[in-house]
């Protein structure tokens, strides 16, 4: 089911912008990967390519071993002998069959029984059983979803494709199905590839990264490691740049988390999520400097690091500190002066614990955690 | 009432719907899906017999069709008899009379069709017949039944292109709307008026009949 | 045996083909009425008509010229009439007034057949013309498709007044009253036949022809107002 996708086109676009991806990513199940950028950034047009809908005018497709389009000379795999499965962004489904008639229409190849063991088999793995006579009209968003991504995997397609997945959804769907997805996504052991501009999807569902900006690649790797560190302007400003820290939940009290960082723990507020490895989010510009700590503070995190660079980003400059784990804050030039920040000075970041926005990421491979019991308070 | 007249209209308008059905469903499905240019043209072609007199349009099918236009000597030349005047030949003129009241509702429907369920089939394994018959179609059904409906109703109704291509010939050509003419030349007005009632009868019990199954289409459709 | 026989002959061609039918019980016959004009532009079409009974001998000899006809296939049969005819319930007494009644004040419409493929239509423009009156009621006339539909436009009071067929205003159930008016004012009805050269079977044609042209025939046409050709 692994294989490397090579997609290196080119596709002009009558009124709009040429999208010329080049990238090589090596799809290693369950791994979610997760194309990611402005909206009109081409990431939609890429995906397109990939499952055969749209035919670039230049370049080449390979997936594993197969050579699914190239220009010259010319070779071209029809979406259909792909064996690529795709969630579109509004599911798509059939409205004239039942869930159990959406789920099975892709299967081929085998005798009735076969089908209708295997569609059972899929419906309950999807928890979608009791649903199976329904239309797709009688469903929920969600439940909606659900069926899209059985139909789209009942076929066990060598990979997936997903646009966009929950931007059909209301906001608070959204947030409950995050989860459900990706663990979804890492239970069907295929490879994935999800298209959204929403960098909480991101973050949620994806474990790598590719950022696609106007057209072209522009930053493929973790997708902590792109978030807090992306490589040039664009991507800074597309990703937004945050802290993003892996971390561990080691206890909850008050509605409070306590999360084990590689650096110092920290306290954040519990955004009411079940599993225990979340992704900490923190904004640059909710980090307050100090240079000693302060006796009683409302910020209930404090963490000393060590300055490691300080960029300039139009009137504000950007600190770059080293505390265990890389953290970003903001400051105006004068606080910067005053505070005499300069590479290797040591000085206290000061965050309050609802700037700290947890998302949750189970891992692949591992179950999903128990809370190791009350650790105590702050990092303090 | 004029028994042979009616069966006689009835089975035009079974035969040309059949045809047109079958014949004009692909060109509706590009006319509904295309993006060239110039299928702007095709489609003003398709819909001329909307605007053409019927006189007209039966005057152009019988030149066209006539035993000295090449189609009618190549027919002749096949079968040894004439197009016009023939039950064939009406259906000839009544397929082109009806052609729009085919093509646009199937038009409309397969253009309304969302081009993500149809790209979701391809990726599903669907080859594009394939896909036409087990998406598109389906998603379509009620386009299609009214293409049906109304071409078998609008050739029930037709007068003009029938009294031009078709000659009056009793159990051949003589439907039912030329032998209620008949009737009324002949002034026997009391058989001009139960053929009348039992066509308008008929008519109103097939459109009644045909829109309530529409209703009912997506619930009727057999499973999976 | 299929004919194609001009709009005026409509209820005398019945009593005819009853006893076509009595002598030749094995024959199919039916009739198709219609405009001389048009029925002579679908015989050129090669219409699958047996018979063609015209009311103007000229369109049979067209065929014939044409190479359509059968041999000695050309036949006249009779001498039509025209006449002003008005419905039963009309307050115009048409028999006193004669062709004054088309100026009658109550007349709106004129039922006239189309002079274009009608020879019914033809003889009414001509002897409207002769007593000078076509220019006065042009603008008020309404043209039939054929003889007999001109009839129905007065029958059913679309038109007040009409030049109809003698034929059709002897027919049993016509009902109305009418005005003869005077051969000499329009060119004679010659009305004639032709048996088609592809007619399935030519010696049932005949013997229709025969049959109208015979003592039986002329005895019935003639109590349809029908005089014989010269």
């Amino acid at each position: 089911m692994a294989g490397t996708l090579i997609v290196e086109a080119e596709r002009r676009h009558t009124r709009g912008p040429t999208v010329a991806p080049s990238f090589s990513l090596p799809l290693e199940p369950p791994d979610v990967t997760v194309l990611f950028g402005p909206s009109g950034a081409g990431k939609t047009t890429i995906l397109r390519c990939i499952a055969g809908l749209e035919r670039p005018d230049r370049g080449r497709v390979v997936f594993g071993d197969v050579e699914w389009f190239r220009s010259e000379p010319p070779v071209w795999v029809p979406p259909q002998r792909r064996g690529v499965g795709l969630l579109h962004q509004d599911f798509a489904l059939f409205p004239h069959r039942t869930v159990r008639g959406n789920v099975g229409f892709g299967l081929r190849g085998m005798s009735k029984l076969e089908r209708r063991a295997r569609t059972d088999d899929v419906l309950r793995r999807f928890g979608l059983t009791t649903l199976a006579e329904r239309r797709p009209a009688e469903l929920s968003g969600g439940q909606q979803q659900r069926v899209a991504l059985a139909r789209a995997l009942a076929p066990s397609p060598r990979l997936l494709l997903l646009d966009e997945p929950l931007s059909a959804l209301d906001a608070p769907t959204r947030q409950d199905l995050r989860t459900e997805l990706r663990r979804l996504l890492i239970g069907a052991r295929i490879p994935s590839l999800v298209v959204t501009h929403d960098r909480t999807e991101a973050m949620a569902l994806g474990d790598r990264m590719v950022v696609v900006i106007d057209g072209s690649v522009r930053q493929v790797g973790e997708v902590q490691e792109v978030f807090s560190r992306p490589v040039d302007r664009d991507v800074a400003r597309a990703v937004g740049v945050e802290t993003v820290v892996a971390a561990r939940v080691v206890g909850r009290r008050d509605g409070l988390l306590v999360l084990r960082t590689p650096g110092p723990r920290l306290l954040a507020v519990d955004p009411g999520i079940s599993v225990s490895r979340v992704l900490a989010c923190i904004r640059a510009e909710e980090v307050v400097l100090r240079l000693d700590e302060p006796a009683t503070e409302s910020a209930r995190n404090h963490v000393t690091g060590t300055v490691v660079s300080i960029e300039r980003e139009g009137p504000l400059e950007r600190i770059h500190l080293d505390c265990g784990f890389d953290l970003a804050a903001v400051v105006t030039p004068e606080a910067r002066r005053e505070l005499g920040l300069a590479p290797g000075r040591s000085v206290v970041a000061l965050i309050k614990a609802p700037a700290i926005h947890c998302i949750p990421h189970e891992a692949r491979g591992e179950p999903p955690a128990q809370s190791e019991g009350l650790d105590g308070p702050s990092s303090r | 009432m004029d028994r042979q007249a009616v069966a006689l209209s009835l089975r035009l308008s079974l035969a040309t719907m059949i045809v047109l059905l079958v014949v004009t469903t692909p060109l509706a499905y590009w006319l509904g899906r295309s993006r060239r240019r110039w299928k702007v043209l095709v489609e003003a072609v398709v819909a001329l017999p909307l605007v053409l007199p019927p006189t007209v349009l039966g005057f152009y099918v019988l030149l066209a069709i006539g035993p000295r236009s090449p189609i009618g000597r190549f027919y002749r030349s096949i079968t040894g008899e004439l197009l016009p005047f023939s039950f064939r030949g009406l259906l000839v003129a009544s397929v082109l009379y009806s052609l729009p009241f085919a093509v646009q509702p199937m038009m409309v429907a397969f253009a309304q069709v969302d081009a993500r369920a149809i790209e979701a089939s391809w990726m599903l394994g669907e080859g594009r017949l394939g896909t036409f018959f087990r998406t598109v179609m389906p998603m379509s059904l009620t386009g299609i039944v009214t293409a049906a409906v109304l071409s078998f109703a609008h050739t029930l109704g037709e007068f003009g292109v029938v009294l031009m291509v078709g000659g009056n010939i009793p159990g051949e050509t003589r439907t039912v709307s030329i032998s209620i003419y008949d009737h009324v030349q002949a002034l026997e007005y009391d058989a001009a008026g139960e053929t009348a009632l039992f066509l308008l009868a008929v008519s109103f019990t097939v459109l009644a009949v045909t829109y309530s199954v529409q209703r009912r289409v997506w619930a009727a459709w057999p499973g999976p | 045996m299929r004919i194609a026989a001009a709009a005026d002959l409509r209820f005398a061609l019945e009593e005819l083909l009853d006893l076509y039918r009595r002598d030749h019980p094995g024959v199919e016959a039916s009739a198709t009425y219609g405009s001389s004009g048009t029925l002579f532009s679908q015989l050129q079409n090669e219409a699958p008509f047996d018979l063609y009974l015209s009311a103007d001998l000229s369109y049979p000899r067209a065929l014939r010229e044409q190479g359509l006809v059968a041999p000695d296939g050309v036949f006249p049969y009779a001498v039509g009439r025209i006449v002003v005819w008005v419905r039963d319930d009309s307050p115009i007494d048409v028999e006193r007034l004669g062709i004054e009644a088309l100026l009658d004040p109550s007349v709106r419409k004129i039922a006239i057949a189309n002079p274009e493929h009608a020879p019914y239509g033809r003889a009414a423009v001509a002897a409207l013309e002769d007593f000078g009156l076509y220019e006065r009621v042009r603008d008020r006339s309404v043209l039939g498709e054929n003889i007999a539909q001109t009839a129905q436009f007065v029958q059913s009071g679309s038109a007040d007044v009409g030049i109809i067929a003698l034929s059709l205003a002897l027919a049993p159930d016509a009902g109305g009253r009418y005005w003869e008016i005077p051969a000499e004012r329009h060119p004679p009805i010659e009305q004639g036949g032709a048996i088609m050269r592809w007619a399935a079977d030519p010696d049932a044609a005949r013997a229709f022809v025969d049959l109208m042209l015979g003592t039986e025939g002329v005895e019935l046409l003639s109590r349809y107002g029908f005089e014989q050709p010269r």
